[in-house]
């Protein structure tokens, strides 16, 4: 034992955030989720603050307490602040904190990057909230329907700081969704095949996945649409070629998938608590990873019901309409196995049941109003009228809102060392039950008798009177439950009795990391044998073998992982990661420092702090990977009964995290393609593009330039694999050169070809592209530079094979998306 | 031909190609309905209703094959992969239904109206 607390301390030694200021420096994982939950939480109260408002507002007809101006912002910064501020990244944060400790590690892989995905949410949300105590926030609705949010209509800088400022947040859900990815695929426990995860990593794995593909075409359309508000590119003007139903269709290919995101982890939540509180395992674990692959894929496969009235072609609508009602079956799937192991487990009434018995009640009413919306005749009834907001709300507040606070309560005992108590909680419950319900069910008939959303009044005697009323009545009836959760969850912190060991004798290992836990989770990552560790394995331990001491060792200072096969869960090798570091700090800074300058329009500020930016991330790439700082050569790391250190490999999380990223790149591009395909035949005033003023043979040149690069590249990969590092140098920097002949054309075609950029969509998209090239093309080429210099420091040589492998398939990919263009955009409409 | 294995693809495999038929379809619809919009009156014996159909009953047989392809290697797998092969043959099954449901809207609906 005494061991283990000498132990211990060398351990925090190495884990431990710094003192002080140097918090702020942190990157570990259980620091940041808990930075990125109680922020979430902050959100939610701004938000529900200017619901109040909203409430009030309609509480009488013809009232004048909130102008006809800020009654739009309102609307659309509360939207705006739960979607984006509040929902995505309290899940996002709880999965932070959850996952290393449910798949038995000690923190996520890439945990600068979570750091980094903090600040630029904190900064994100800073920025857009100064437009509402500016009085100039976004007012045309969290969708931000163009021709309403264009430079036209919307003359203010509003729908600059959505565009920017949600772009912005939404660097950091991608980066986050990536890291989930990674972690959960590379880093499980020994052992842990991925048919003995917890159900709660499928949802999660499923949801970073969805954000992943999902969030890219709202990222570029919201590019798009800030090029056309500042530089008059016209992607959504129909005048020009453009199509403000582009714009709709990009939003929601984001917006529905990312209602599924929400409910996802949501959904996983309560089929964790479920089988604890039954005292059995969960009926169906197999169908339940069905239901959550289907969702992911189907949920993609829905956008257009959020269009049903803008004019698409009859069929068009039948098939999302039944895609809609298809998305019901999964969803009934995970329904009947919550019933099913309540129905055959000993269920134990405490706290979080509560909550999970709101959501199944509210979510499956929403549900089937949802099934009802999908229906195309019914949609054109009630679209666009309360009758949505109020389906919404109900799967919303009921799908995730409710089983969050169960797992709130579940989990307080993690973060609080505490036991939660019935007294307060049980009041809390029924106000917010109760009056969610006098809110939202009123809103279903106003809806039916007509009542259209996102207006600031209405007359008298529509028959709407009473039904308004009640549902602000309503509204304060909720709003006082939150404070009475509020004030329980405080004073629980100070009163509520210490916490044994597993409390609820729950089976995930979580449980197992202590409550509160330490900052590494695990003295020694055990090693899994069965789904229910907690329950089956008294005592988790590592299986001590040859290949693998369960990492206890620690003399050698750094922060280290077991790397583990995807599928199996086989021991692969050790990951070392990095540790605290102001670098993450500084680039948010930088680039928060950019979306200011952006917003206020000072063109050449921008260009100096993007510098800044570059400057800082690519420092941050220096000093990572094999770099002497992370993990330097010595030989004691070959006489310790481990794996090899990742580095000394060539597949490792960086590679993972390399492919996930260019995944979400590529879904980027594809909704490029998408556009401009779009624009060419849908459009209303669409013609063939005219494309002659690009140059095909300087355009074909550097793409051959680009190909010598990529394959001589993909050589010295090989040539690494098989073990043979000599004249790396010199053949880095032959793909250097081929690479940057590339490059130096293709910005002499960008800047010499003759784009109306201001009158056609059609040009301005093409310039859009040359650039997303042209990014591309620049960061591999640097790369490579880097490369060269790392190379020659021994930084990449036989025993560091790593970084080239990781940087491998960036190049493909920038080859990849070269030809896809060339073929798409330039010879495509050429031989049309 | 074996169309399916224990790789861990199968787990999504059915229904990626239920997602490129979907785009292939929905996307296709709406240019060919830009490009040679077929007359009304002709009903569903159209090249647009009939190529749709066509596709849809393509893809539903692959898939279909998938899926039994995978139940009938469930017996003999491994403990390590039968897992893999029971989820990737459910989301085979799946994504045919799903397929065959949603190209069913092909023949009750004319296109391009
Ligand atoms: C059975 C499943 C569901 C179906 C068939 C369904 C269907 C629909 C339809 C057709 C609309 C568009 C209504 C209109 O604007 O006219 C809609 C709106 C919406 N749904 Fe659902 N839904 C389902 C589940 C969900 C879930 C689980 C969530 C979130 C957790 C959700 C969140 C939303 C939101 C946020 C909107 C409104 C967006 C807006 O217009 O601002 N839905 N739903
Ligand atoms: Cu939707």
């Amino acid at each position: 034992m005494n061991n283990d607390l000498s132990l211990h301390s060398q351990f925090a030694k190495v884990w431990d955030n710094l003192p002080g200021w140097g918090q702020l420096a942190a990157v570990n994982h259980t620091s940041i989720s808990r930075r990125f939950m109680i922020t979430g939480a902050v959100f939610f109260v701004i938000g529900g603050v200017l619901a109040m408002l909203i409430r009030s507002q309609l509480a009488l007809p013809q009232q004048e307490l909130i102008s006809p101006e800020l009654y739009a912002q309102l609307f659309t910064m509360h939207g705006t602040v739960m979607m984006f501020l509040f929902a995505i990244p309290i899940l996002e944060g709880a999965a932070m904190y959850l996952i290393p400790k449910m798949i038995g590690t000690r923190d996520l892989v890439f945990p600068r990057l979570s750091a980094l995905g903090y600040y630029c949410y904190l900064f994100g949300g800073i920025i857009i909230m100064t437009s509402l105590f500016l009085g100039i926030a976004p007012d045309s609705g969290w969708f931000m329907y163009t021709p309403l949010s264009s430079a036209k209509f919307s003359t203010g800088p509003g729908s600059d700081f959505w565009l920017l400022g949600i772009t912005f947040v939404e660097i950091s859900a991608v980066s986050a969704g990536v890291e989930l990815t990674v972690s959960i695929l590379r880093t499980r426990a020994p052992g842990m095949s991925l048919s003995k995860m917890p159900i709660f990593c499928w949802y999660i794995l499923a949801m970073a996945l969805m954000i992943v593909f999902g969030f890219p075409p709202l990222i570029l359309a919201s590019i798009l649409l800030e090029l056309e508000r500042a530089a008059g590119m016209p992607f959504f003007n129909p005048d020009a070629g453009g199509d403000p139903i582009l714009w709709q269709h990009l939003f929601w290919l984001f917006g529905h998938p990312e209602v599924y995101i929400i409910f996802l982890p949501a959904a996983g939540i309560v089929s964790t608590i479920i089988p604890v509180f039954a005292g059995r395992p969960l009926v169906g674990y197999r169908w339940i990873v069905l239901a959550i692959i289907t969702m992911g894929f189907v949920s993609f496969g829905l956008w257009v019901h959020h269009m049903f009235t803008v004019g698409i072609p009859q069929l068009a609508q039948a098939f999302f309409s039944v895609a809609s009602m298809l998305v019901a079956i999964p969803t009934a799937i995970q329904v009947f196995a919550w019933i099913a192991t309540l129905w055959t487990g000993r269920v134990r009434f405490e706290l979080p049941m509560l909550w999970i018995f709101g959501f199944l009640f509210i979510f499956v009413c929403g549900g089937l109003t949802g099934v009802m919306l999908a229906l195309v005749p019914f949609d054109w009834q009630v679209h666009d009228t309360h009758f949505v907001v109020a389906h919404f709300h109900y799967v919303l507040i009921g799908g995730m809102l409710f089983p969050l606070i169960g797992g709130l309560y579940y989990w307080l005992p993690h973060l609080s060392g505490r036991m939660p108590t019935m007294q307060m909680g049980r009041w809390a419950f029924w106000l917010i039950f109760i009056g969610f319900n006098a809110t939202f069910l009123m809103m279903h008939l106003t809806g039916l008798l007509g009542m259209p959303r996102r207006v600031y009044t209405y007359e008298p005697e529509l028959g709407w009177d009473w039904l308004n009323m009640l549902s602000s009545f309503g509204s304060f009836i909720m709003a006082s439950g939150f404070g009475m959760l509020f004030l329980d969850v405080i004073l629980h912190f100070r009163y509520g009795q210490k916490a044994t060991f597993n409390p609820w004798q729950a089976d995930t290992l979580e449980w197992a990391t202590g409550t509160p836990p330490t900052s590494y989770n695990f003295l020694r990552i055990p090693t899994v044998t069965t789904r229910h560790p907690l329950w089956d394995t008294p005592k988790v331990e590592p299986k001590v073998e040859n290949d693998g001491q369960g990492l206890e060792d620690i003399s050698h200072g750094r922060r280290e992982l077991y790397g583990t096969h995807a599928v199996t869960g086989k021991l692969m090798e050790v990951i070392h990661i990095p540790s605290h570091s102001w670098l993450p700090l500084i680039s948010a800074s930088f680039l928060a420092l950019l979306c200011i300058s952006l917003l206020s329009r000072a063109y050449l500020l921008a260009l100096g702090v993007t510098a800044l930016a570059a400057l800082s991330l690519f420092r941050w790439a220096w000093v990572n990977g094999a770099h002497r700082v992370m993990a330097p050569l010595s030989d004691k790391e070959l006489q310790r009964r481990e794996p090899k250190l990742h580095s000394r490999t060539l597949s490792g999380p960086g590679l993972w995290g390399m492919v996930i990223t260019l995944l979400s790149d590529g879904s980027l591009y594809l909704s490029l393609v998408f556009g401009w395909l779009y624009l060419w035949t849908v459009a209303p005033n669409s013609k063939v593009p005219d494309v002659a003023t690009v140059s095909l043979s300087v355009m074909a040149l550097s793409g051959v330039f680009l190909t010598i690069a990529v394959v001589l590249y993909g050589q010295i990969v090989k040539r690494l694999r098989s073990g043979n590092a000599t004249k790396l140098v010199s053949q880095l920097s032959r793909v250097f050169a081929f690479g940057l002949a590339h490059l130096l054309l293709l910005i002499y075609l960008t800047a010499t070809t003759d784009l109306a950029i201001t009158t056609s969509a059609h040009d301005a998209a093409l310039l859009v592209m040359l650039m997303f090239l042209l990014f591309h093309s620049s960061i591999a080429v640097v790369m490579t530079g880097l490369q060269i210099v790392r190379a020659a420091k021994g930084f990449i040589s036989q025993t560091l094979p790593y970084e080239p492998a990781v940087l491998n398939p960036f190049w493909v990919f920038t080859a990849g998306i070269f030809w896809v263009s060339f073929a798409c955009f330039l010879i495509l409409p050429r031989v049309w | 031909m074996t169309l399916i294995s224990r790789h861990p693809w199968h787990l999504v495999a059915g229904l990626v190609i239920w997602a490129i038929w979907f785009v292939v379809v929905y996307g296709g619809l709406s240019v060919a309905c830009q490009v040679s919009p077929p007359n009304p009156e002709q009903g569903l014996l159209n090249w647009i209703s009939i190529s749709l159909i066509l596709m849809t009953l393509g893809v539903v047989i692959l898939l279909c094959a998938c899926a039994i392809q995978g139940y009938k290697l469930i017996p003999n797998a491994t403990s390590g992969s039968r897992f893999i092969i029971q989820i990737a043959t459910a989301v085979y099954a799946f994504a045919a239904f799903s397929t065959l449901v949603i190209g069913f809207a092909t023949l009750t609906v004319v296109p391009c109206l």
